[in-house]
């Protein structure tokens, strides 16, 4: 229960607001389709995840340096 | 309306795909002392693991004992799901091999040298021969098969 009361970071803040207002555009505009985004949103931010792949999240390297040792490492075949 | 409505799920996706900022909480400070995995930064890296700075032709393992490196980031889910799987491993081989962690947002440098373009990666450091980089999280039984093989060559 604690790790959920903790970590509140602006994404956090603007993801259940966001849920909120879905939530509120979804039952004034009586388009009920945008209660599930609301409710995914609020869920996004109750449980503080993000919306990567079930198995990694895409990330920008920094572009000032080259890449070493691009030929050695091998891919993994599991 | 229509139009707001789409404004809005554009925000959304925007909104919904952003990075969560580190933590940094007390908290956290608690369990990483908890900790078998060792945390890497980049001098410890160029001591421990390789330095790529001095040498970055050709790979050379500085390590006395096989190792795996966990590329990961705080905001990142999938990254979360095998942390504790890490962690088990370093407790179950932690005479044999090292479980190095690497924080892509404090370390971008190592990082972009690496050239991480999605996270978790994992890259397993055998004593001989090329280290080899997994993409994504992975269950704990491929983990113990690639300790086994890639590393401990059973």
């Amino acid at each position: 229960m604690r790790k959920y009361l903790n970590n509140w970071d602006a994404v956090r803040i603007i993801r259940l607001l966001a849920g909120v207002g879905f939530g509120i555009y979804a039952v004034v505009s009586k388009e009920y389709l945008f209660l599930m985004l609301a409710g995914m949103f609020l869920l996004q931010s109750i449980f503080n995840v993000s919306c990567c792949g079930a198995g990694g999240c895409s990330t920008e390297p920094k572009k000032t340096k080259t890449q070493v040792y691009k030929d050695q490492i091998e891919q993994y075949k599991g | 309306m229509k139009k707001i409505g789409i404004l809005l799920l554009l925000m959304a996706g925007v909104i919904s795909c952003g990075r969560q900022p580190k933590q940094t909480n007390s908290i956290n400070q608690k369990q990483e002392n908890n900790m078998k995995t060792i945390q890497l930064t980049k001098v410890d890296f160029l001591t421990k693991v390789a330095n790529y700075e001095a040498n970055p032709q050709e790979w050379k393992y500085l390590g006395d004992k096989p190792a795996i490196i966990d590329f990961y980031a705080s905001w990142c889910g999938p990254c979360k799901t095998i942390a504790p799987v890490l962690e088990e491993l370093a407790a179950e081989y932690g005479d044999q091999i090292y479980i190095y962690k690497i924080d892509t947002e404090a370390e971008q440098e190592l990082a972009a040298a690496f050239g991480i373009r999605s996270i978790p990666s994992i890259l397993f450091v055998p004593m001989d021969g090329a280290p080899q980089m997994a993409q994504g999280a992975m269950p704990k039984a491929s983990f113990k098969e690639a300790i086994d093989k890639v590393l401990l060559n059973k």
